[in-house]
């Protein structure tokens, strides 16, 4: 049988919840069917009938690079068993991008259990509110915070105005202990990088 | 009630763990059971207990992280289910009395009710050896020794004066969640669902505070929130039809909102030093969404499915006033709460069809409104760090929203069986508000072939290019804030970018399987002279799994990636240096990650035992490289040292069957982290107080450490 027909049969019956979106999904979209990743007959894993025995391992086989930047140094609690996959991914299909299991935009995934950045703030942070992602990886950095790069240089691929923001931070500054680069970088004062409740907070730093 | 089957039984407890672990919908932890071997859960009741001992030279916080791995007495895991033909129930507890521990039960009384419950942690370990001049008064306020203060303040010592005072403490925070569901079918076409989780978070995290750019302080800001979330849907589906409705809310509850911290240099207040600072912490907030989906059978096996939501988030907390520094006058706020407000509107429709096994088409749109409705909040003046009064420089506010519009189509044609020839285009539009630039708009191509369902294996190929170009940019509004105003933010600037993935798995023996995968990506912005320029990453994985004999399970991953940036900078105050190109520099940022993981499954080394031994390394390697152009006037910089994590982690796990009831386990893993990190390296953070930086010693630190686990697993 080909893909889609495979496929076709397990929709006759799972035609609810998590299933609803499978038609049109990236995985559909790329040929893959039911039986690509389940087994009915010979599962390899005690529950969703799959065909690795945990789910990390059977989203590796294509994903290789997400299953890799799991084990950083800075990663979500996947390796010590707290979270898998499909804690964020529904991988038959969703309304949100990158079949994103809750909510309609990157961000109302993140904030599900990152209810505190969630807001809205009086004063907020642009690139946040637009997507996490801008300065997050989910799967995995090595950089403090699951940060795509280090503070400040992060900040400064935005932020080079006059002063502080566009000055070079080398290795000087740091055995100077430069709060601009030392510990936090610029989060050591701008801490409220997510949104600030505070009147005087349109700098983020109250 | 079915009847333990003997060899089963035996199999079960030479191959534990995992498996069972993942039944109740989670994996066991790496180090609580090191490297368990997967095998079929048997429908049996089980028991996993024993003890476990560190030896851990380094950091034993960054060790455990996310894990409690205290030595001691374990029960790792309690397992019990009862299956009839009408029902099932199961039950399960994993690291029981730990940091981490869980607890979970499920009822299902089959093609009528699913009830679950569940509690669950998550610690976060920060620093066993975090320190601090400041003692916490009460939640939320942090004080200094007066005496200190005014010495300072009087110019009679110095800052350096709080590193004696400074306490040790432990730094860490902890999740606990508590999950309730039910799933009612009222009959085989309806069901009806309902759950509830209580995320409640507790302890202290690093957190920046300021005084000014010369007075930054570090403080284990107090964490004391709960989230509730409720869901209700009722869904009703036949094979042609179905339909949803949902209505999602979420309660987020701040116990501690403001933060009040002494100031290191005074300890009385004047206008341009402040002996204390106030900041808002997270408010609590309110989120409401409600939503209906739909999806219809059509002819020639096409469906067609819709969905809307309206969402409302909501945040009215009472607003601080601007300073709490008793010597800057009072200034006006605009409004006594925040009066925030978010409307959010989502959309989906999608058609697709197969109008004959040969072609497969798909047409989907989507609208993502995110309406911020919070009334403009005007600024004239502020108070700056509490340290003086200062004028906006955007008068105020900038509610920022958006609204996402995004349109694909994609074809495929299957010329030959389990094969399909994909194309497809994507646009998505962005409308924003405050923004430099207000609209932009991305054009995506996409062309892939997938090789799917073969016995020998499958192989996968997408290409992706996408052009993103901008409307409405405000150079004004950059220049009114001090920017270059050809600065370009990246994440909405103009951008080309092209990728190419390729995925091969053969396995052209029943005992033999090889997988590889390269990635090639590039992303430009043709127009930002400032600003991130370049963004390329390389990555290829290579890996087998043998099964040379049905006793021995062989396999090993190596990835490499490589990630690259280049950003654009000028050095420069207002006036004359703020034109002077000769004071432009860029930062060259590489970063190579080596990941190795190996694995040697022996299950049946004799009828009795069974060995699991495996590997993993990660390797990365990161350079921030700052260059200068030939005229530059700028001092050479000193470069920065290179950011190393290196991790490997080696386990092996035995178990022996005493009997067809009992096993015992022995376990051992050995983890070593090596780190050289600028920024949070012991060498930097070498003290609790610099002049003009008071921190928490919030390192990043190597670590090696050596478990130990000895078990028994009893079944039933």
């Amino acid at each position: 049988m080909a893909p889609r027909d495979v496929s076709a049969t397990c929709l006759s019956c799972h035609t609810r919840s998590p299933h609803t979106m499978w038609q049109g999904s990236a995985h559909d979209a790329r040929n893959i069917s039911c039986v690509t990743c389940h087994s009915v007959h010979e599962p390899e894993s005690p529950a969703a009938q799959l065909k690795a025995s945990t789910e990390v391992e059977l989203c590796a086989i294509c994903h290789r690079v997400q299953a890799m930047k799991v084990k950083r140094i800075s990663h979500m609690p996947v390796q010590e068993g707290k979270m898998q996959c499909s804690s964020c991914h529904n991988p038959h299909g969703s309304t949100n991008v990158k079949q994103l299991k809750v909510g309609n935009w990157i961000n109302e995934s993140c904030v599900s259990c990152h209810t505190e950045k969630r807001g809205p703030f009086l004063f907020e942070h642009a690139a946040g509110r637009e997507s996490c992602v801008t300065c997050h990886d989910p799967h995995g950095s090595s950089n403090d915070r699951m940060l795509v790069a280090k503070t400040p240089m992060l900040c400064q691929r935005c932020h080079i105005g006059t002063r502080h923001p566009s000055t070079i931070y080398d290795n000087l500054a740091v055995q100077n202990r430069s709060s601009r680069i030392a510990g936090r970088g610029c989060v050591n004062c701008h801490s409220q990088v997510h949104g600030s409740n505070h009147p005087s907070g349109q700098a983020l730093i109250r | 009630m079915r009847m333990p089957n003997p060899v089963l039984l035996a199999a079960a407890l030479l191959l534990p763990t995992a498996a069972a672990a993942a039944q109740a919908g989670a994996q066991s932890p790496q180090s609580q059971s090191p490297a368990p071997a997967p095998a079929p859960a048997p429908k049996i009741g089980e028991i996993d207990f024993g003890v476990r001992v560190n030896a851990i030279s380094g950091d034993p916080a960054r060790y455990q992280r996310l894990r409690d791995l205290r030595d001691g007495p374990t029960l790792d895991r309690l397992r019990y289910e009862r299956d009839t033909d009408t029902w099932n129930v199961q039950a399960a507890m994993d690291h029981v009395g730990y940091r981490d521990q869980r607890y979970s039960s499920t009822f299902t009384r089959y093609g009528k009710v699913k009830a679950s419950v569940e509690w669950n942690q998550i610690p976060l370990f920060y620093s066993i050896d975090t320190r601090t001049p400041f003692r916490e008064e009460s939640a939320g306020v942090f004080r200094l020794d007066d005496t200190l203060q005014a010495a300072i303040q009087n110019s009679l010592a110095t800052t350096a004066a709080f590193v004696p005072a400074s306490r040790l403490f432990e730094l860490r925070s902890r999740r606990d969640i508590a999950d309730l569901r039910l799933a009612y079918s009222v009959n085989p076409l309806l069901d009806l669902k309902f759950s509830f989780t209580s995320t409640a978070r507790s302890g202290a995290q690093p957190w920046g505070t300021s005084f000014g750019q010369t007075n930054a302080v570090e403080l284990p800001v107090p964490i004391d929130h709960r989230t509730n979330d409720l869901n209700v849907m009722a869904e009703w589906s036949t094979e042609r039809a179905m339909a949803r409705l949902a209505y999602d809310g979420s309660w987020f509850n701040n116990d501690v909102e403001t933060l009040i911290w002494d100031n290191p240099l005074r300890l009385t207040d004047q206008a341009a030093t402040p002996s204390q600072g106030r900041m808002a912490l997270w408010p609590s907030s309110t989120a409401h969404t409600v939503s209906a989906a739909g999806s219809l059978a059509l002819p020639a096996r096409s469906r067609a499915f819709g969905y809307v939501s309206i969402g409302s988030w909501l945040q009215d907390q009472k607003l601080l006033p601007h300073t709490i520094n008793t010597a800057i006058a009072p200034i006006p706020i605009a409004r006594e709460t925040a009066e925030a407000e978010a409307r959010i509107v989502s959309m989906n429709y999608r058609v697709t069809s197969r109008p004959s096994s040969l072609v497969w088409l798909n047409g989907q749109f989507r609208l993502y409104d995110y309406d911020n409705r919070t009334p403009r909040f005007p600024v004239s003046q502020y108070a700056r760090v509490d340290s003086g009064v200062a004028t906006s420089l955007t008068g105020g506010s900038e509610p920022f929203g958006y609204t996402r519009h995004f349109v694909d189509v994609d074809a495929s044609f299957t010329p030959l069986p389990f094969m399909a020839l994909r194309a497809g285009y994507g646009r998505e539009h962005d409308d924003r508000t405050f923004r430099f630039l207000e609209e932009t708009t991305e054009h995506a191509l996409r062309a892939s072939v997938d090789s799917t369902g073969l016995s020998w294996g499958s192989v996968r190929l997408q290409y992706d290019h996408a052009i993103r170009t901008g409307e409405g940019l405000d150079e004004q509004a950059l220049s009114d804030i001090g920017e270059q105003v050809s600065l370009r933010q990246f994440d909405i600037s103009d951008r080309n970018r092209d990728r190419v993935t390729a995925i091969v798995q053969v396995a052209p023996f029943d005992t033999f399987g090889f997988n590889g995968s390269v990635g090639i990506g590039q992303e430009t912005r043709p127009d930002a002279a400032f600003g991130l320029q370049d963004n390329d990453l390389r990555t290829f994985t290579v890996g087998f799994d043998a099964t040379p004999r049905d006793t021995v399970l062989v396999g090993a991953t190596y990835g490499f990636e490589n990630y690259g940036t280049l950003q654009r900078s000028r050095q420069a105050n207002p006036g004359v240096q703020f034109d002077d190109p000769t004071r432009d520099w860029s930062t060259d940022m590489s970063e190579d990650v080596h990941t190795l993981t190996a694995s040697l499954e022996l299950p049946q080394l004799s009828s009795r035992t069974a060995v699991r031994l495996a590997y993993d390394l990660v390797r990365s390697n990161a350079q921030y490289i700052y260059l200068l152009p030939p005229n530059s006037t700028l001092t050479p910089p000193q470069q920065l040292p290179s950011v190393r994590n290196h991790m490997q982690r080696a386990t092996a796990d035995v178990r022996y069957a005493i009997n067809r009831r009992l096993a015992l386990g022995i376990g051992y893993a050995y983890d070593q982290y090596d780190v050289e990190n600028f920024a949070m390296s012991p060498g930097t953070l070498n003290s609790p107080v610099f002049s003009g930086f008071v921190n928490l010693m919030y390192q990043a630190r190597p670590y090696d450490a050596h478990t130990g686990v000895a078990r028994l697993i009893y079944g039933w």
